[in-house]
């Protein structure tokens, strides 16, 4: 199939004009039912238990005040920092559950709020009354007791809870939802109709199928997913926010695809679940934000220019590169949770392994080294903005590459593969297995290259006969 | 419970029916709305002025096939919405895979007879290949018809 420009996002975020139109009307629409965010964050406790899950699942268990924050807030607590000059920003577009620990991503509003409402409480404790004092100060023009040295109210949000606010998903699911049908809307002439000559047979199928890996998602999820049928020619998978399923043809109608079918649907569930395109989104306006707060910065490090012409490149770039790096995070999070999906969905441990292993050997042949036709590794974007080291050889054609190259887009085939044996290891080898690993439990491997196979993605010869190794 | 009894000729006449009814719209031609998507393939600057004058009159076909005249005429202005994830980045067109899709569809018995009836009226040879994408995707045979596609408008 073709790639297509639309699909090549070069240069800056993208911010889509009618996501950030529905942001507006959706936290317009809050605050119009009294269930804005700084309403209740003003309350001051949890809220009421939201409504049961779409899909006919109970309700989850709601985080209160009082409580320890859960795993995700204490994730989003101890995730890394990012540098810009003596700035330090606590960046949003963070993966903080690699391995996918948590399957479906906190969904209801009042999930956050009452999480970090709960954090925040804790965390005020003895600046309380301190900041009592300091309002009864002003408020009256007296001291009270003994002097204290008065409080800043510029804000009284600690850096803790304004950490854990920017890596938690604020989109209503209500915005989410539209947002996807919007998207669907767009692409309603590339979808096959449920009636015709080949819907309703090929419906039928892939209905099941997702219905298949669906059963295996226990936890409540506020998601209503449905399927649509790609009328492209290829073997591809897409989601949209909101539970869109979008799926080529060929995956759901050719045999010899169900493997990768499999891990194509668990892989797009959990886009889905992880509220992927919404996060990312946010996490963009967010950061935007942040980094446009340390222009100051910018300017002093640029205007050592001179001495260090390349960090200056890499910090011009840092926007840029954090952008691209969360989404290739988030692929990685997504085979992640695909592998435990499947796990769930498939019984048998080799079945498991053959649907990772089908969708490997679609990935682009691994490369040893960039060069004519084959693309360049990932870059490594450390925590801090140094990517390209003064000095670095290459650091004009890497320049190029940087700024040229989409922000959305895939990780190396290398990055995937090493992902998907760390995951195919959690999975099937506990500790209480350990001295059991079978076949089942072999790595997968990358597909075969004419040189010298890579350390980092061995394919043993249990792999290659678990999997069928597809001729290419 | 048993059957009613019928005329065997009119049980068979029945049988034929239905599988004609189940293998292809039978309902008269109807001209498909495209006004639509000839302006997406007009924007989308794919489209030399030859191909789209010879797109501009509208496409009789049975009414159910109208979506697939939509679906391949936006096919020629290579329009993709963006947005969404992904599973992985999207393969090149593979011509030799498609060619033995359109050989496998071109040789089925019906395929000749029902194109033929579709292009019936049209000289045009643009409209006529067209045509043929549209039964293609009709029948869901995708990979052949981008084939047909990209002979109208190289990628």
């Amino acid at each position: 199939m073709n790639p297509h420009p639309a699909n090549r996002r070069h240069g800056h975020p993208r911010h889509h004009p009618v996501l950030l139109g529905l942001l507006a009307l959706g936290l317009a629409g809050c605050a119009a039912d009294g269930s804005s965010p700084l309403n209740r964050l003003a309350a001051g406790g949890a809220t009421a238990a939201s409504p049961p899950a779409a899909d006919g699942a109970s309700a989850p268990v709601r985080p209160g005040a009082g409580r320890p924050p859960s795993a995700a807030t204490s994730a989003a607590l101890a995730g890394p920092a990012l540098k810009i000059g003596n700035k330090a920003i606590d960046p949003s577009a963070v993966v903080l559950d690699p391995k996918c620990e948590t399957l479906v991503e906190p969904f209801e509003l009042s999930d956050n709020f009452s999480e970090l409402t709960s954090l925040g409480l804790g965390m005020l404790g003895d600046n309380a009354a301190a900041i009592a004092g300091n309002s009864i100060q002003k408020l009256t023009g007296q001291t009270t007791g003994a002097a204290k040295p008065p409080v800043k109210l510029r804000h009284n949000i600690s850096a803790t809870v304004r950490r854990a606010a920017v890596r938690m998903n604020w989109l209503p699911m209500k915005l989410e939802v539209m947002y996807g049908e919007h998207l669907l809307d767009d692409m309603k002439d590339g979808l096959l109709p449920r009636t015709g000559r080949i819907g309703p047979a090929l419906y039928a199928k892939g209905d099941a199928l997702l219905a298949e890996v669906l059963a295996a998602v226990t936890e409540p999820h506020a998601y209503q997913f449905r399927l649509h049928i790609s009328t492209r020619s290829g073997d591809n998978a897409m989601a949209l926010p909101g539970g869109l399923i979008v799926i080529d043809k060929a995956l759901v109608e050719k045999p010899e695809l169900r493997d990768k079918a499999y891990f194509a649907l668990a892989h797009e569930v959990a886009h889905v679940l992880q509220r992927h395109e919404t996060r990312s989104v946010q996490a963009r306006i967010v950061d935007t934000v942040s980094l446009s707060n340390a222009k100051v910065d910018l300017v002093k490090t640029m205007q050592q220019a001179n001495r260090e012409p390349a960090a200056v490149v890499a910090l011009v770039l840092t926007g840029k590169l954090l952008f691209e790096k969360h989404f290739v995070n988030q692929e990685l999070q997504s085979d992640a949770c695909a592998v435990r999906l499947l796990d769930r969905t498939l019984a048998d441990k080799r079945r498991v392994r053959a649907s990772i292993q089908a969708f490997v050997d679609g990935l682009p042949p691994s490369t040893d080294k960039p060069g004519p036709g084959r693309p360049r590794p990932d870059p490594v974007v450390p925590a801090g903005n140094a990517l390209l080291q003064p000095g670095t050889a290459d650091a004009a054609g890497d320049l190029v590459e940087l700024v040229t190259r989409p922000i959305d887009r895939h990780p190396s085939t290398e990055a995937r593969v090493q992902n998907l044996n760390t995951m195919l290891r959690a999975i099937e080898l506990p500790p209480a297995r350990a001295g059991n690993a079978g076949s089942a439990a072999a790595p997968v491997g990358a597909a075969a290259r004419p040189a010298a196979p890579r350390a980092s993605a061995p394919r043993p010869a249990a792999a290659a006969s678990a999997a069928g190794n597809r001729a290419r | 419970m048993p059957l009613p009894h019928r005329h065997p000729l009119l049980t068979l006449w029945l049988l034929v029916a239905a599988a004609a009814s189940h293998a292809a719209p039978t309902t008269a031609a109807v001209p498909c709305d495209a006004r639509d998507t000839l302006t997406k393939l007009a924007a989308s600057g794919n489209a030399g002025t030859g191909l789209l004058a010879a797109l501009t009159k509208a496409f009789n076909a049975p009414k159910d096939m109208c979506s697939s005249v939509q679906a391949v005429l936006l096919r020629l202005a290579n329009s993709q919405a963006s947005g969404g994830r992904k599973l992985e980045k999207d393969k090149p067109f593979n011509p030799s895979t498609a060619a033995a899709e359109y050989a496998a569809a071109t040789a089925q018995a019906d395929f000749a007879g029902e194109l033929a009836a579709l292009q019936a009226g049209e000289s045009d040879p643009v409209r006529r290949r067209v045509i043929e994408a549209v039964l293609l995707h009709d029948l869901g045979k995708f990979e052949a018809r981008d084939l047909v596609l990209n002979q109208l408008v190289p990628r």
